[in-house]
């Protein structure tokens, strides 16, 4: 991992990315506070992590499952009346441009 | 320059479990919009999934099914992108440990079979559906489908035209339903494939530049979309062009592909192991477990109703279409022990019968002991295969009614006294002397007449092998 | 009148109909609003009356017990936004299984505390409804992100706060506002109907003003759940039974890297004298060293912020929530609702958090934080293997600071959880336990971090060390 100065570019993407609109008299700022905490995960380098495993989840249970049983929520009509925008059970969206 | 194409196939198969693969929501198709809903299905906040076991289950049994090796830790992973279907943000899905890999599967096409080998299968959750109305510039949500449990097989670029893509998906259709996992329903969109195809001269190993192409939901659309898709880029290439790495979609009322708008760049989808599931571990035991399960395949099914039972390969593919019909055979043949006639009497007057009474298999109402009986009296000559065919009209109209029943209140008896035969057939020769006389003067065709006219006389019953032989006996005495 | 009473207290004087529950919900009641200065709270729950018109109290209950939770705790029919305009007008329809636990217990909940949205920050100033005052000094923070929970605990606006601790958030606050707050093992509590920041470090934790008070909490909000796959089926201990059990022979592992040059020398004298009165009450101190403690903060902010990008990702206006108006199309509205939605921090988060897992920087940086993540995991371990039963160290580096002092410095904000991070990172237990006063009157905070599963020895030795002083009871001027 070398030092990675984030540029203005990277930043529009990662935005993009995110889903988020950049706000222009920010980016500098962003920038800026973006590579020093850049920096402080570079300090990891630092560490030899040769042949030791990644923590993906922290205590070492494995195979939790739950059995194949319907239940139904029983409060849908809830759930149902806090959609921002709807057309009847459905949930309005502008236009999808195209189906993957 | 002559060109080939290498086809490789992502298949999703849609699993027949009654809950979603990490919540209780149910799975039923045909719902009310957003009906089958709940906190995790929305994407609410502080929902957490929890995977449904059976979901692992036929993932082992597929990756069985298609000679797959296992893997023993397994890791769900979160695969991002914004949609509107996707109501957490991301997909829980596999990434690069996938539960099943380096299997195969052999497709035969006019008696020459190849295999196809399967990169991987792993699971996900299914996405909601959208509707678009254009009119109104907007798309109406259902999440009905989101978190449906899906198995996507990636098959290896294995495949070169579009009837072996045909071939191969057909396959995959009929072991998922013959391992009971998926109905396989191309049309309700438990099945459906995405086709990777590109072209290269003939003899370079080097792929081409491939064209993803999706949204191809059914058989015929298969053939129909890579048909096409082969066509376009020979066209690119033998002009001189070059193909550009694309998804593509495909329009079944042109049968056309075409470039897939507003999608901008290369996806990245920040998988990532998913810390809301611990990992799954699979011991060998689980395996045999579910190996156990496993029933025998179709293509060993199909082997064996040939060597074993000397069908013909027409018969044993008919048979092995459907796990149904196979054990279906099994049953009877049990009853009956006679291999031959099971088939011809499943194949033809049931399967006949059933298609024109425009009843599904899992509603025919003859049991496999019922036919097996019915067979039986035909192999132990109690019956005629005539009676039989009237006994089997009355059962699949009234299926309660008893064979033995049936048979007396027809009075269908078959005659096999050779002596109670011969004293018919005078009466015949009696009753018809004209023709007897044309007959001794030469005229053999009138053999068939005698013995049409025995088995009138007999009211059918009469055994017609025995008419025929007792016939030629007696106008020998009588010459 | 019901000030500094316990619950074991509280639950006596109801069966003795000395007081009822509603005169006691009403009393905090009044408290909350008058003290609505110090911008605790972020909703008050309409209270069921039939829950307070009866003295019915079944023992090893919470009956009549006002309790509120973070913002971030779904209690049906009640709003749960995370303080984070995004979730502008959500209300949750369903309940977190902590908080039917509590209900079932017959807690009385009270209402939401303010915090930081979506739990990320160290000073509950980042939030939608405005910042949270400690009430040791209205001019200073809480602490966060549980900063509101912390504040009316310790200003006695609500005996029982349940936070979340995803890399210190129940334990620094506590530390600030001078109150008792336990982050259990990861897998001890039900994430579910939490709404997510880090999901492999969140944890529920219970803030109050006593030792005994957050081990009855702590027993009633802990165990299995079907619902959340990564809270473990282990027996539930009863914390309250180890209170008074004696700490001989203990063995206390003091860590060398937690007394660092940057460490408060206040808090150093407060922490080395608590220890003093740990060892003259039988225990045995021994040096340690967990030797990758330095690197916890920078594997915590890659670690945190790509799991709450993902964890955000839901909230894109077309469910539930906040959606922009006048969006030119479908891409505008995800952006404008999300660019509208989430606060400064939340952003910087969502974008780090997007960096290190995307393409070509996720093997540097996610990766090898989750490899920091095991080493430092280990260095846990081996000491509690071989040379100690329990941790004690410093829960911050400092006290409360000054609103506003670390706003527009992110970094020094996040090196305030220095200490509190490695042990989220670990998965262990923690607890933050008042241990004194800086010259400013400000609280120090003591932590105690346990072996995985072994809150006991927590509970045990803090309700011995609380026995020693009374700084616990003392309340902020002004709130008497």
């Amino acid at each position: 991992m070398t030092t990675n100065k984030l540029q203005k570019n990277d930043i529009f993407k990662i935005f993009k990315l995110s889903r988020m609109h950049p706000e222009e008299e920010k980016v500098n700022k962003l920038i800026e506070e973006f590579n020093s905490i850049l920096e402080l995960a570079e300090k990891l380098n630092e560490v030899d992590t040769k042949n030791i495993d990644a923590t993906s989840h922290v205590h070492g249970a494995t195979n939790i499952f739950r059995e194949d049983k319907r239940s139904d929520f029983t409060a849908k009509e809830k759930i149902l009346s806090i959609m921002p925008e709807n057309s009847g059970t459905y949930i309005k969206v502008p236009i999808v441009i195209e189906q993957e | 320059m002559d060109y080939e194409a290498v086809i490789g196939l992502e298949t999703h198969v849609q699993l027949n479990t009654l809950s979603k693969i990490f919540c209780s929501a149910g799975t039923t198709f045909g719902e009310d919009p957003n009906n089958l809903i709940d906190p995790l299905t929305f994407g609410l906040p502080g929902a957490l999934p929890v995977v449904n076991k059976r979901v692992i289950d036929s993932a082992i049994l597929l990756g069985l099914g298609l000679n797959c090796q296992i893997r023993k830790f397994n890791r769900f992973a979160r695969k991002h992108y914004f949609y509107p279907d996707l109501p957490k943000g991301y997909q829980i899905s596999q990434s690069d440990e996938p539960i099943c890999e380096h299997g195969r599967v052999t497709i035969e096409d006019n008696g020459t079979s190849r295999t196809i080998g399967i990169t991987r299968i792993h699971m996900e959750e299914d996405a909601g559906k959208s509707i678009h109305d254009a009119r109104t510039n907007s798309s109406l949500v259902d999440l009905n489908r989101a978190g449906v449990p899906l198995l996507e097989i990636v098959s290896q670029p294995d495949i070169r035209n579009a009837v072996e893509a045909g071939l191969y998906l057909k396959v995959i259709r009929q072991i998922v339903r013959w391992l009971g996992i998926s109905d396989g329903n191309m049309e309700e969109g438990s099945l459906r494939c995405d086709a990777n195809i590109s072209l290269r001269p003939v003899g370079q190993l080097k792929f081409g530049t491939r064209a993803e192409i999706k949204n191809i939901n059914s058989f015929k659309y298969v053939e129909k979309a890579i048909e096409y898709e082969i066509a376009r880029q020979l066209k690119i290439l033998k002009e001189g062009g070059t193909v550009i790495q694309e998804t593509r979609l495909f329009n079944s009322e042109t049968e056309t592909t075409h470039e897939m708008r507003g999608k901008e760049g290369a996806a990245d989808y920040r998988y990532f192991a998913d810390p809301d599931l611990p990992p799954v571990v699979i011991e060998e035991s689980w395996i045999q477990k579910i190996r156990q399960t496993m029933p025998v395949l179709p293509s060993e099914k199909k082997l064996e109703l040939i060597n074993t039972h000397k069908l013909t390969e027409y018969d044993a593919e008919v048979l092995t279409t459907e796990r149904e019909f196979s054990d279906y055979f099994d049953a009877v043949f049990k009853v009956c022990k006679d291999a031959k006639l099971s088939c011809n009497w499943i194949t033809s007057e049931l399967f006949g019968a059933l298609k024109k009474l425009h009843i599904d298999f899992s509603n025919n109402p003859i049991s496999s002991e019922v036919l097996g009986e019915l067979i039986k009296l035909i192999k132990e000559e109690v019956i005629s295969g005539k009676m039989a065919k009237t006994i089997f009209e009355i059962l699949i109209e009234n299926p309660s009614k008893k064979i033995q029943e049936i048979i007396k209140e027809k009075g269908l008896k078959l005659i096999s006294d050779p002596e109670e035969i011969r004293v018919l057939v005078n009466e015949v020769f009696k009753n018809n002397a004209d023709n007897l006389k044309k007959f001794l003067d030469g005229n053999n065709k009138l053999h068939g007449f005698f013995v049409g006219q025995v088995l009138k006389l007999s009211a059918g019953n009469a055994k017609p092998e025995l008419v025929n032989q007792i016939i030629t006996e007696e106008l020998k005495k009588i010459k | 009148m019901f000030i500094n009473k316990s619950i074991k207290e509280l639950r006596k004087g109801i069966k003795q109909k000395d007081f009822s529950k509603k005169e006691i919900a009403d009393f905090y009641l009044s408290r909350i609003k008058k003290f609505n200065n110090l911008n605790a709270f972020s909703h008050i729950h309409p209270i069921n009356e039939k829950d307070l018109n009866n003295s019915d109290i079944s023992s090893d209950t919470l009956s009549g017990i006002p309790v509120a939770l973070k913002d971030n705790i779904l209690s049906r029919n009640n709003p749960a936004t995370a303080c984070s305009k995004i979730l502008d007008g959500f209300i949750a329809p369903y309940d977190a299984t902590v908080t039917s636990k509590l209900k079932s217990s017959g807690a009385i909940l009270i209402g939401n505390n303010n915090m930081d949205e979506f739990a990320m920050g160290s000073s509950s100033e980042n939030s939608s409804l405005g910042n949270v005052l400690n009430p040791w000094d209205l001019n200073k923070v809480p602490g966060g992100s549980s900063g509101g929970g912390a504040a009316a605990v310790a200003a006695r606006l609500i005996p029982v706060a349940l936070g979340t601790d995803t890399g210190g958030s129940v334990r620094q606050p506590a530390s600030f506002c001078g109150i008792v707050g336990l982050k259990p093992t990861y897998g001890r509590n039900s994430r579910y109907g939490v709404i997510a920041y880090a999901s492999s470090l969140d944890q529920v934790g219970v803030m109050t003003n006593s030792v005994e008070d957050c081990a009855l909490v702590s027993e009633i909000i802990a165990g299995f759940d079907p619902l959340d796959s990564t809270s473990v089926d282990v027996p539930i201990p009863n914390f309250s039974s180890t209170l008074g059990k004696d700490i001989k022979g203990l063995r206390i592992g003091i860590p060398k890297e937690y007394f660092i040059k940057e460490l408060n020398t206040e808090i150093d004298t407060s922490i080395r004298t608590a220890l003093s009165e740990l060892e003259k009450l039988g225990a045995t101190l021994v040096e340690i060293s967990l030797p990758h403690t330095e690197y916890a903060v920078a594997t915590y902010y890659i670690i945190a912020p790509a799991e709450a990008a993902s964890n955000l990702s839901r909230y894109d206006g077309i469910r539930y929530g906040k959606r922009s108006k006048d969006t030119e199309d479908l891409f505008d509205l995800y952006c404008k609702t999300r660019t509208e939605g989430f606060g400064t921090e939340v952003k910087r988060r969502i974008l780090i958090g997007t960096y290190v897992l995307s393409e070509g920087y996720f093997d540097a940086y996610y990766i090898k934080a989750q490899k920091v993540r095991t080493l430092v995991a280990n260095d846990f371990k081996e000491v509690f293997e071989n040379q100690c039963d329990i941790i004690a160290c410093p829960t911050a580096p400092t006290t409360a600071f000054n609103l506003g002092e670390k706003c527009n410095d992110p970094i020094s904000m996040y090196l305030n959880d220095i200490f509190t991070i490695p042990t989220n990172l670990a998965g262990l237990p923690a607890m933050s336990i008042p241990c004194g006063f800086d010259s400013n009157n400000m609280p120090i905070g003591l932590q105690l971090i346990g072996k995985a599963w072994d809150e006991e020895t927590i509970f045990k030795t803090a309700y011995l060390y609380e026995q020693t002083h009374d700084w616990h009871k003392r309340i902020p001027k002004g709130f008497e």
